[in-house]
């Protein structure tokens, strides 16, 4: 199935959690990252409970520079 | 000086700093050391493997971060940012600014406040970025916001307190911490705005973009110290005439 990341279309398995797609991302372990499902925040603590569907829209933000 | 009490924490510094803008990672992180701020302004993005964000967060190490929603163009993105900023930085303390046109990058009035409202309810520490409308900034201190931010100049411009007359009448009015931001470009600047009676100030630009953005950080940090140490001193009055500051009795004959 085809999941957007950040915009990009990305294939991942049929099943997947949310958790298995930022493994493969290597962001799981990443600090100071925010994870979103279709527009709704997705805690780190579920990122392993959440499973994927197809075309769903994920968003990762980090912190960068700004005022 | 005074501490500042804002929302549920103490600063002893009124020097709030931003981390756009610098160089080099490692002269933000001795800048802002050298300023003695003890809140910066962070922004999100999308993760990018290249971005030097984590080396940025580990330079910030022990200094309180206050995540901004810069990028949002309404209160339904602000809110949102918000909730990301929360999960990735582990604060409920939000900058929100909702600044849609990049041209002048000022504040949208409306959508800032129906975001505080939302915002103060979900239990977030607000500290919201406005023009300095002293009706606006009434508002927010109404819907919840934990201070307010109006802007003396537009973002980075440096022009120092354009708003003057109206930063005075919120300062004068508000029941919440007034923080001066934007625009301030010298020293000088953010001194005449602890003098008027700000709670703090917040600068990034005039520091980051300096020549020596080091000993630039330690200017504004000594010129926020002596405007606050001033306004708690009292100012003395301006007056029209000439009032002598030495005697002016007579003592050579003719």
């Amino acid at each position: 199935m085809t999941v957007f990341v950040n915009q990009q279309p990305i294939e991942e398995a049929d099943a997947a959690t949310l958790l298995q797609l930022l493994t493969r991302l290597s962001l799981s372990d990443k600090k100071g990252i925010a994870v979103a499902v279709d527009a709704a925040v997705v805690p780190r603590a579920f990122w392993g409970t959440t499973p994927l569907t197809a075309n769903q829209k994920i968003t990762i933000l980090q912190a960068t520079q700004g005022g | 000086m005074q501490p500042l009490q804002l929302a549920d924490r103490v600063f002893t510094s009124r020097l709030f700093t931003g981390t756009g803008k610098f160089g080099s990672v490692s002269v933000m992180t001795e800048a802002l050391r050298a300023s003695g701020t003890e809140l910066v302004t962070v922004a999100l993005k999308r993760v990018h493997a290249d971005d030097p964000g984590d080396e940025m967060l580990a330079g910030l190490s022990g200094i309180p971060l206050l995540p901004n929603t810069s990028g949002v163009r309404n209160a339904r993105e602000a809110v949102f940012a918000a909730q990301m900023a929360r999960e990735a930085l582990e604060t409920h303390w939000i900058k929100l600014e909702i600044h849609p046109d990049p041209r002048y990058l000022l504040p949208d009035p409306i959508e800032t406040l129906a975001a505080a409202e939302e915002l103060a309810r979900l239990g977030f520490v607000v500290l919201p970025y406005v023009h300095a409308d002293p009706v606006l900034c009434k508002r927010l201190e109404e819907a919840g916001a934990a201070a307010v931010m109006p802007l003396a100049a537009p973002i980075g411009s440096n022009k120092g307190l354009k708003t003057f007359d109206f930063l005075e009448i919120i300062i004068a009015q508000s029941r919440v911490p007034v923080v001066v931001d934007a625009g301030l470009g010298a020293p000088s600047h953010a001194a005449a705005a602890m003098e008027m009676g700000a709670d703090a100030v917040l600068v990034n630009t005039a520091i980051a973009v300096s020549e020596d953005p080091v000993r630039m950080a330690q200017a504004f940090r000594m010129a926020v110290e002596a405007g606050r140490m001033a306004w708690e001193a009292r100012l003395a009055p301006v007056v029209s005439h000439a009032v002598a500051s030495s005697p002016l009795t007579a003592f050579l004959e003719d």
